[in-house]
Formats: structure tokens, sequence, C-alpha cells
């Protein structure tokens, strides 16, 4: 079925398309005036600036396993990520909780976690 | 033809080329500040205090990438087209007044009697560099593009021809130096303050000039290309347009013709409209060498606050759909420009 989509009805003030161009280059003054003027802040300048200053050197951003609050892996070892990897970069060999411990019938645990960073 | 008129000919020349490719590449430079600023980013800020040696930089980036031709193009004309962008776009500047006197000389290279007529006559022939251009590459795109810009051209050199007959109306001339004397006297076109400004009759007659000024300056974003008529050259549509194939100078040729283009552009509209190097209380410089030489400062300054417009619209606007382009330049501002002239021709009689 064919829908016709009214086409709005625009006064001549709309038509003459002069007035919205002028609204558009006040806009865009704006956003020029605010920045030379240093009201926005959006780019951080990266080496010279980061999020923390108080990272250390070595840091490289490589990604680690969470551990919850009693200091515990929280990976289950379900081994998803390491399925839907596409370069198949993730190694996990899971590994059984000994039946003595207090998580025994939680779930299992990463004996092994390996990402092949440079895959 | 004396000996000192030829001298100091070839000094203009070599300075004004000199100062033309120098705000070529300083256009650039500001193009991408004033961009990044529009959209709240920061630009090119690494080389040098404030990113100021990025064309510098840019510069020997083009000079050391690969030239490369592709095997179906036609060379001799894939090798042509980008020096047929840039020496009309350069040539134009050649008759427009950028200064009063300097030491007795006047601030103009060719002070031709058919002034505006050679404006026209020869930056439109930058149309065949990118038409030639697209047409040589021998590829989908440049040909579209190449295709878009001489429709483009056609619709827009007319209502750019016509917008500007009423100043010469006024005038009486088409020297382009008696144009910036007559708007010294009486006050610019867009802004009659000086001379009998209590005169009625010279306000009446400012709203045309400003219609004028208007359809002029938007046939003039269509001339060169700029962003809301930048059809030949559609980022998004045609990968680049004309120069989709170019590479290292030949790409840097055209971007030169295009901001060349735009420079000389704004320097013709200065000359018509804004009172070319007319500052209100400034004298000439047949008075002192110092005045000479703010003359040329302001002709450069105004022809610079003009760019900047053309930056700012660029980054405003969205580009025209191509029938919406054709349908502006044949029904309305064709019209708008004819119409204009018998207005200016009944207020001034």
């Amino acid at each position: 079925m064919t829908v016709t989509v009214p086409r709005p009805r625009l006064n001549w003030r709309e038509r003459l398309y002069l007035p919205a161009i002028a609204a558009g280059l006040a806009i865009t003054f704006k956003h020029l005036k605010n920045m030379l003027l240093g009201r926005t802040k959006v780019t951080m300048q990266y080496p010279e600036q980061k999020w923390d200053a108080h990272l250390p050197d070595y840091y490289r951003g490589a990604p680690a396993l969470v551990r919850d609050a009693s200091g515990r892996v929280r990976c289950v070892a379900c081994q998803l990520c390491e399925f839907i990897c596409p370069p198949r970069a993730i190694k996990i060999i899971p590994g059984e909780i000994p039946p003595r411990d207090r998580f025994a019938k939680v779930e299992k645990f990463p004996q092994e976690f390996d990402i092949a960073m440079i895959r | 033809m004396d000996f000192i008129f030829i001298i100091t000919s070839l000094l203009k020349i070599a300075i004004l080329l000199g100062v033309i490719l120098f705000m070529v590449s300083y256009a650039v430079y500001a193009e991408r500040r004033v961009s990044a600023f529009i959209q709240d980013r920061l630009g090119p800020n690494r080389v040098g205090p404030a990113g100021l040696f990025q064309p510098i930089a840019d510069m020997f980036k083009l000079l050391l990438k690969e030239d490369f031709t592709p095997r179906s193009a036609n060379t001799f004309y894939y090798w042509l087209a980008p020096c047929m962008a840039v020496a009309p776009a350069i040539i134009t500047i050649a008759v427009v007044p950028f200064g009063s006197t300097l030491f007795g000389v006047p601030m103009v290279i060719a002070d031709v009697n058919i002034g505006i007529f050679f404006v026209f006559a020869i930056s439109s022939l930058g149309v065949y560099g990118i038409v030639i251009g697209g047409w040589a590459s021998n590829s989908k795109y440049p040909f579209l593009g190449g295709i878009r810009s001489s429709a483009q051209m056609l619709s827009y050199e007319l209502s750019l021809g016509l917008a500007v007959i009423p100043v010469f109306l006024l005038v009486g001339t088409l020297r382009l130096t008696t144009v910036v004397r007559y708007q010294v006297e009486h006050g610019w076109f867009i802004a009659p303050f000086v001379g009998d400004w209590t005169n009625p009759w010279k306000w009446l007659l400012a709203i045309p000039m400003i219609i004028s000024f208007l359809v002029f300056m938007i046939a003039l974003f269509a001339e060169t290309n700029r962003l809301p008529f930048d059809l030949p050259e559609a980022e998004q549509e045609l990968a680049g347009g004309y120069n989709t194939e170019y590479s290292s100078m030949k790409f840097a040729l055209y971007f030169l013709g295009e901001y060349a283009a735009m420079i000389t552009g704004s320097a013709v509209v200065v000359t018509l409209f804004f009172g070319g190097w007319h500052f209100p209380g400034i004298p000439d410089g047949s008075h002192s060498w110092i005045f000479g030489l703010i003359n040329i400062a302001v002709f450069f300054a105004k022809v610079g606050v003009v760019i900047f417009f053309f930056m700012w619209v660029r980054w405003t606007l969205l580009r025209f759909r191509w029938d919406q382009l054709m349908r502006l330049g044949w029904l309305f501002l064709f019209e708008i420009a004819l119409v204009n002239i018998f207005l200016v021709a009944v207020i001034f009689l």
C-alpha cells in the first residue's frame, strides 16, 4: 500500500531559505567562539594529559581477570570468550575446584587463561 | 614600454604570486582549524606553535607520495588537467587592484579596461581542468564529477555575470581600479557611508546592491566548488569526484587550484562590493608610502574575512541535491539577477 507523506506547507519565510542559513551560521559561530574562548573541553591531549595521573609508566592497558570481594577470580571458565574470539587468541584450560574448598559446588575456575596479544 | 614599468611589473608579479601561494597553503591550514573549532575539535596543533608549520609538513608529505598514473588513463590530458585547474585561478588575480599606490606605482599588475570581463573569461577556463581531469582519468567517479562540474558552471556563470552588471551600471566602466575609485568617493556598494550619505536615493540603491551581492556570492560558491554546491567533488557520493584518481603533486595542484580560485574569488568580491583597498579614514598611497602599505594590508584583511566566510558556510550547510542545485540556479538566481538589473536602472534614472 502506498502511503503519501504530506509535505509540510512552508510559509514564505521558510521558503526564502536565507533565515535558516543565518540561523545555522549563528549556531556554528557559537561553537567556534566557545572553542576559541576555551569553554568547550572535549579533546584530551593524550600523551600530555591522561585520565589517571597515578598510573605506573609500564601500564599498557592489558586485560586481566577480575576478582570478587573475597579475592577469588570471577571467571567461571565457561569458554564462551574462547569460542567467540575471531583470531582464536584466547586459550582457557578449565579446572575443577577441589571438593574441600568453600566454593566447591559453585563453578569451575580457569587453570590457565592466556591471551596471545600478538595474534 | 619603459624600463621602470617592466621592472616594477615583474616585481609585483613575483611578490603577488608568492603572497597568493602563501595564502593558499595557510588557507588549507585555516580551513582545517576553523572546521575543527566549529565541530568542537582541535584540528592540527602539533607541528610547530599551534600547528602553524602544518602546511610545510603537508607539502613534504605530498612531494614524497608516489605519483601514480592509472594504466587506463589518457596520460597527456591526465597530466595537463591539474595545471589547467591552477593557472586560471592565479592569472585572474592580475587585474584585481590589491592596493592603491606604493611609491607612485599602482598596485595592480594589469590595469586593463575590460577588468571584469577578463576575470570571468579566465576564471571560467578553470572548469576545463576539472572536466578534462575527470574524463582523462577514465574512471566512473571522476567522470561523473567532471560532468556535474560542467553543468554546474553553465548554470551559475550566467547569474555570476548578471549579478555584477548593476555595479557597472553605476560605475560606467569595467576597469576594476575605477570601480574601487568610485567606492572610495561614494562609499562601498553594500554600505554607502562615505560621500553624500544623507542622500536617500543612495540608500535606496543599496537594496538592489545587497541583492546583487547575495546572488554574486551564491554563484561564487558554485563557481569555486565550495560546499553547498561542491557536487563535482562530493566525497560521500563520488569518493572525491574528479580528483579520485590523482595522487601526489597532481592532487596537490588540484587542491592549490581550488583554494587559489577561492582567494581570487574573494578578491573580486572585495573589489566589487567591499570597496577594495579602501577603509574609511585612511587615505590612499599618494600621501605616504605607509598608507600605501596599509591599503594593501586592508585589502588582504578583507580577503581573509571573505575566505573565513567561505569556510564558515562550508562547515554549516549541507550539500544541495543535484536537481535542487539546477532549480536554484535557473529558476531563482537567474531571474533575481535579471530583475535586479532593471531595478537598479530604474532607481538610477
